[in-house]
């Protein structure tokens, strides 16, 4: 059986949501409540008109990668062993710009712009971790 | 017209630097000591007349500024930590124009190579550890994304990047202070390996152990000392801390509003610039600033800078002293030295002179998503 050894997510107060929806295989994303501003990674206000009253939306989970980047060297444990990785910027059709992986696909074929939609994958039990696959997979 | 009240009224009247690579034998504040030294012995000065210190803080809990003023013995009427070069030098610009202080240092010192300190993992703010879950490391990760797209948005290629560092590579084979001196044909680059692709490893700046120090007064008194030195007659700054949320975060966004309040409040023009200093912790920073300060058209830098034109003897010699990836990792400190040296005309040492320099430019900044600063220096006759 193969051991899933690369970071886990370290569940917080402010992240929990997005983690827990992920087990449900849902991408949530937050929304201001007052300007209706959408971001993703969490912050606890709402960094365009700083209000505090803040939700978790779902996301269609289906944007386009805006730039990708290859490891051949690893600083992170569990990295090390699946060099040559890929991570990817992807940008959501709602708008935010996050850092994740594109999978089910080789990297050499990977391009810019690439429109790609979220997967699920259950590393352990009770966790899962949201990737991204092109959205003609 | 702004910023009457500085350009045109401080000058650089001292430099200092340490050797640079490996230097054990010295702590970091050992090392900021002894640039501050230097500086002081080229400028003329007595210590006494330094009546503000200015220190970067290195990595490792070195470059407190309490502990250097200690160590300098200094009792200056202002001493404050600065996060950055380019911090440093418009604070102290500021400081004398405004008459507050009359001669003013600024300081860095460092031995992260001795000691072992590596960059912090965090790349941006991605609040949690969602960088780690997802493999994102160092923090050349953003100069990687920001060639990726600049390939895909213009057709650059990598042996195009490797012009860059082809060019620092000469550079540095005659600095007699760079850490690495051999010069590297476009074949030798094309072989170095991955680091994050589409970046190699000549793209990536070291981690050396070094210091730089500078000192700053006004014309005036400048002229009563045996380096009256250049004067600064540009500046531009400007933060930024949107990060990926920016629309133009792949080409180094605080550049471009930076490079306006540069050109906006100077009488140089492009053409005067004798040569460019980038702050390149990754080599495609360098195809930025040519595009973001105006040297060329946005889109165009990877084919401009092709053909010897960044080279020493070219139309614009960019990182004459090697860089970060040849000369030293000084986070900005080694291009306003290297600036003063070359319009001071005191490279002559192995033909690395740019011939006539009398107006040089430094752009410095945090990180490729983040702050920068500008500075245009030249010898007023
Ligand atoms: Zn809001």
């Amino acid at each position: 059986m193969n051991e899933y050894d690369k970071p886990m997510p370290i569940v917080t107060d402010l992240n929990r949501p997005h983690w827990e929806a992920a087990k449900e295989h849902r991408f949530v994303i937050q929304k201001c409540s007052d300007c209706g501003h959408v971001w993703f990674p969490p912050m606890s206000i709402c960094n365009v008109c700083l209000s505090d009253r803040i939700e978790w939306v779902d996301s269609k989970g289906t944007g386009k990668v805006h730039s990708f980047i290859v490891y051949h060297q690893a600083w992170l444990p569990g990295w090390l062993k699946v060099t040559p990785y890929n991570v990817a910027i992807i940008e959501l059709d709602e708008g935010p710009r996050f850092v994740n992986n594109i999978v089910g696909i080789e990297n050499d074929d990977i391009q810019v712009d690439m429109p790609v939609r979220v997967v699920f994958e259950d590393v352990t039990s009770d966790t899962t971790i949201p990737r991204f696959t092109p959205l003609t997979a | 017209m702004a910023l009457e009240s500085v350009l045109g009224r401080v000058n650089i009247v001292g430099i200092g630097a340490t050797r640079q690579g490996k230097l054990p034998e010295y702590s970091a504040d050992d090392i900021a000591v002894l640039a501050f030294r230097e500086a002081l012995r080229d400028s003329g000065l007595q210590k006494s007349d330094i009546d503000g210190l200015l220190v970067q803080r290195s990595y490792g809990d070195a470059g407190d500024i309490k502990e250097i003023g200690h160590r300098l013995g200094l009792e200056p009427v202002v001493g404050d930590s600065v996060g950055h070069h380019g911090e440093a030098v418009h604070k102290a610009a500021m400081l004398v124009a405004s008459g507050m202080c009359k001669y003013v240092a600024v300081v860095y010192g460092t031995n992260q190579r001795t000691n072992r300190n590596r960059f912090g993992r965090n790349v941006y703010h991605m609040g949690g550890n969602f960088d780690e879950v997802y493999g994102l490391s160092n923090p050349g990760a953003t100069a990687a994304f920001n060639y990726r797209r600049r390939m895909a948005d213009f057709g650059a290629t990598e042996e195009q990047l490797g012009a860059i560092a082809v060019a620092q590579s000469k550079g540095a084979s005659l600095n007699p202070l760079a850490v690495y001196r051999d010069a590297l044909t476009i074949d030798e680059y094309m072989d170095q390996r991955y680091v994050i692709a589409p970046l190699r490893i000549v793209d990536f700046c070291m981690v050396s152990d070094g210091g730089f120090a500078m000192i700053f007064t006004s014309p005036e008194r400048a002229r009563d000392l045996p380096k009256p030195g250049p004067t600064i007659v540009g500046m531009g700054a400007q933060a930024s801390f949107l990060e990926l949320d920016h629309p133009r975060a792949m080409y180094h966004p605080s550049q471009l509003p930076n490079a306006k309040m540069l050109w906006d409040n100077t009488d140089v023009k492009h053409e005067d610039v004798d040569a460019l200093y980038v702050q390149d912790a990754y080599t495609p920073n360098v195809f930025s600033a040519l595009e973001n300060y105006g040297f060329c058209e946005f889109g165009t830098a990877h084919e401009w800078a092709q053909g010897g034109r960044i080279e020493l003897g070219g139309e614009l010699p960019v990182n004459v002293h090697g860089g970060q990836n040849r000369f030293s990792y000084m986070v900005g400190w080694h291009n306003t030295y290297d600036a003063v040296t070359q319009l001071r005309n005191e490279a002559m040492e192995r033909e690395r002179q740019v011939p006539d320099a009398n107006t040089i430019m430094v752009t410095v900044s945090t990180g490729h998503w983040q702050s920068t600063w500008s500075m245009i220096y030249r010898n007023e006759r």
